[in-house]
């Protein structure tokens, strides 16, 4: 087990290291937990979790790694918590049941009609959650925050070339599951 | 050239892993400018191009939503957040060490003296807290979370205790937030005092209430324009708490409090303007420069704000667009 080496990791150090690195954390949970309901929630209590295990974080090491584990334990947790109590992400189960995109209806933001964009995302969304949690994290990493290979790979404590070919297979089965979808046949493999 | 083999026995890739490589930006030099040839004489490649790009705006827009959700009700106030969990786990050391304090048992009578640094007491060890480690040290955490809740619904009581109290100890903050006030926008109806009829009309009657001369454009015909409503003359447009016939922020408060906070979510002048973006509602609420204030959403809140300062008022469009659709149309005169 590794040692923490050098002064342990203030509170004040951890605020300012843990919002520098919210949005990767946060596409973490989002990614583990197949949909943005509950990713704050997620983050929260993977905070206080840190807090109290601040003493265990060597400040030589990558933060985001480190709290990405935490977070992604926790996602996890959560995860299975809704699948013991029966309880459905609604948003995973039926995209249809999401709240409002954040554009106005059929209309995108530069005015420009978008016929069947809902259906479109929906779909999307569907595909997305056939990937592994570690191949969603990938691809929401690279494709939402635009994080190069590096740091997606310190974040997720993966060899880069395993981002880059998550993120690339991740592509590849959800267009795959797109035409699949659109020509009527079942859906494409994870 | 898909599923080709060169000579080499080196598969090389097939459209699909370049238009992957193409949407994802690595693939770049030579190799990339050979693409784009392609991309402008093959249909098909750039269809599938096109389905990559159209999955990667659709990720960016699903996610879009939460980022802006965390971006307004976390990340604006992550202080908070981060004080309140700073407290929750400061709360919860001093809670373990009351209880080590409290349920240390000594397991020989020098266990006491063995426990202060110096001292010697011939101790073996340190005196173990009792029930520490099989039940506290696992369960502390809980009991944290069991005290913070128990003080954050003694919180609550006393917040609904005091918003029932006469209007000598109303705040001074205004009752309303942006969620709250989009919210009970809708309650009533979501219909204004005054009716639309033109967008002259409505910049004349906030060179009447604030003296400064806007000028707006025509909105387009998607955007259906219901009218609005000005402070200090509650009526059917006043904002009210949904199921309550009081004007929202009032909660037996005094009537001037209520116009102030209710209608008057800025200060008792502000004007709304209610329209709808498809068959999304949106506000837009007006006001005195002087008297803005930060205007929070609620946390979690899925609606998005917009601000545009002009000629001294201050001008908030509340919705669910990430661009706004009223604010634009605003200029002065």
């Amino acid at each position: 087990m590794e040692q923490p080496s050098g002064a342990p990791l203030s509170r004040d150090e951890f605020v300012v290291r843990f919002q520098a690195s919210r949005r990767t954390l946060w596409c973490i949970a989002a990614a583990v937990l197949g949909g943005r309901s509950q990713a704050d929630d997620v983050l929260q209590e993977a905070a206080v979790i840190a807090l109290a295990k601040l003493d265990q974080f060597n400040p030589a090491t990558s933060f985001t790694a480190w709290m990405g584990q935490i977070v992604r334990f926790v996602a996890l947790n959560e995860s299975r918590r809704r699948k013991r109590h029966g309880t459905l992400d609604l948003e995973a189960a039926n995209p249809t049941a999401r709240e409002p995109k954040p554009s106005a209806p059929g209309l995108s933001g530069r005015g420009e009609l978008l016929a069947g964009q809902q259906l479109f995302d929906d779909r999307v969304m569907a595909a997305l959650n056939t990937l592994s949690d570690t191949a969603r994290a990938c691809l929401l990493l690279r494709t939402v925050l635009d994080l190069p290979y590096n740091e997606i790979a310190a974040a997720l404590d993966i060899p880069e070339g395993t981002a880059m070919s998550h993120v690339h297979r991740a592509r590849l089965a959800i267009r795959e599951r797109l035409v699949t979808d659109e020509n009527g046949g079942k859906g494409g493999q994870a | 050239m898909t599923g080709m083999t060169d000579p080499s026995g080196i598969q090389p890739p097939s459209d699909g892993d370049l238009a992957s490589a193409y949407a994802d930006g690595s693939l770049a030099g030579p190799a990339r400018a050979a693409f784009e040839a392609r991309l402008a004489a093959e249909p098909a490649l750039r269809e599938q191009v096109e389905l990559e790009e159209r999955i990667s705006d659709s990720l960016r827009r699903s996610f879009a939503v939460s980022q802006a959700a965390v971006a307004t009700s976390v990340l604006n106030g992550a202080a908070d957040d981060l004080a309140a969990v700073r407290e929750q786990a400061e709360l919860q050391e001093r809670i373990d060490s009351t209880l080590r304090g409290v349920f240390t048992v000594p397991d020989q009578p020098a266990a006491a003296a063995a426990r202060v640094p110096g001292a010697g007491g011939g101790s073996t060890g340190a005196a173990r807290p009792f029930l520490t480690r099989p039940f506290f040290a696992r369960n502390a955490r809980w009991v944290a979370m069991a005290a913070s809740l128990l003080m954050g619904v003694m919180v609550v009581a006393a917040v609904y205790i005091a918003s029932r109290t006469g209007p000598e100890e109303c705040p001074d903050e205004p009752f309303l937030e942006l969620s709250t006030a989009y919210v009970t926008a809708l309650e009533p109806g979501f219909s204004p005092q005054h009716g639309w009829n033109s967008p002259a009309d409505f910049v004349e009657a906030i060179r009447v209430q604030f003296g400064v001369n806007l000028r707006m454009a025509q909105p387009p015909a998607w955007l259906q324009m219901l009218g609005w409503s000005t402070a200090g003359t509650a009526g059917d447009g006043a904002l009210k708490p949904p199921g309550t016939d009081k004007p929202a922020g009032s909660h037996g408060r005094s009537a001037e409090h209520a116009a102030g906070s209710a209608q008057g979510i800025l200060s008792p002048d502000t004007m709304t303007l209610y329209a709808k973006s498809g068959a999304e509602p949106v506000i837009v609420l007006i006001d005195r420069l002087s008297a803005d204030r930060d205007m929070p959403l609620a946390r979690g809140s899925q609606l998005v704000k917009h601000r545009i300062e002009l000629g001294g008022l201050v001008l908030y469009e509340v919705g669910v667009s990430e661009k706004a659709v009223l604010l634009d149309r605003f200029g002065l005169r």
